[in-house]
């Protein structure tokens, strides 16, 4: 469940492991926070690894890309598989939460 | 059919679901229902462990020709997702709810969902049907 951060200025990646399950999606909100605090302007969640991303894990998502964007910040999915998309799909967010490439 | 009984833990969630890839594979079921329910079996089991205060949990998989049971009983409070609201996808992202989810989801992957409150246990039939192939 480890996840690995790369940080280059205020820019700031994770790369999620293949299973986002509910103990990976606490430990992404603690990293998140720890970034923002830290001043990030640009967060990506890399799912290019990720087949199965549970609700908490969406929610940690939904409610940070919130927060960044109400403080003109980007928080943004990248490389999502067709499992992680078809479970973004279902939640309707997909659209609005997935980097266009 | 396997069965699987557990004390209420925050491994449950990542037990149970090894249980059922065992049991999928065993049965040889299609990726689409392994996964389908895979998904929605840890969405059920999250809850119970962040929710219920059950102390113990049981689950049971049966596997038909073209449809494959998880039964789920727990001694928590009582608690019917089936009833659940619906989450309306269309609200902007900026206006919704983040809750919820999790049973949106179980509804959206498994074909039916059926609660019971029998006594002081919880149980919830998740049921995905398959092509067989």
């Amino acid at each position: 469940m480890s996840i690995t951060r790369q940080s280059k200025g205020d820019e700031c990646e994770f790369i999620l492991p293949a299973r986002v399950d509910g103990p990976t999606a606490n430990q992404l909100e603690i990293e998140v926070l720890e970034v923002m605090r830290g001043g990030a302007r640009t967060i990506l969640i890399n799912l290019a690894a990720a087949n199965f991303l549970c609700s908490a894990g969406i929610r940690v998502i939904l409610q940070y890309h919130r927060q960044m964007k109400s403080q003109g910040k980007v928080l943004l999915v990248s490389g999502t598989s067709p499992e992680i998309d078809q479970v973004l799909e279902l939640t309707g967010f997909r659209d609005q939460i997935v980097e266009k490439r | 059919m396997a069965a699987f009984s557990s004390p209420n833990s925050d491994r449950l969630p990542t037990e149970g679901c090894a249980h059922w890839a065992a049991f999928a594979a065993q049965h040889h079921l299609p990726e689409p229902a392994r996964m389908a329910m895979d998904h929605a079996l840890a969405e059920h089991l999250q809850n119970i462990v962040s929710h219920s205060g059950a102390s113990r949990v049981e689950i049971l998989f049966q596997s038909a020709p073209k449809a494959v049971l998880a039964v789920v009983s727990d001694d928590g409070r009582a608690f019917d997702p089936t009833a659940a609201p619906e989450v309306d996808t269309t609200i902007p992202i900026a206006d919704r709810p983040i809750g919820g989810l999790g049973i949106h989801m179980m509804r959206r992957l498994c074909d039916r969902l059926t609660y019971q409150r029998l006594g002081d246990t919880n149980r919830l039939e998740l049921a995905k049907a398959f092509d067989a192939g």
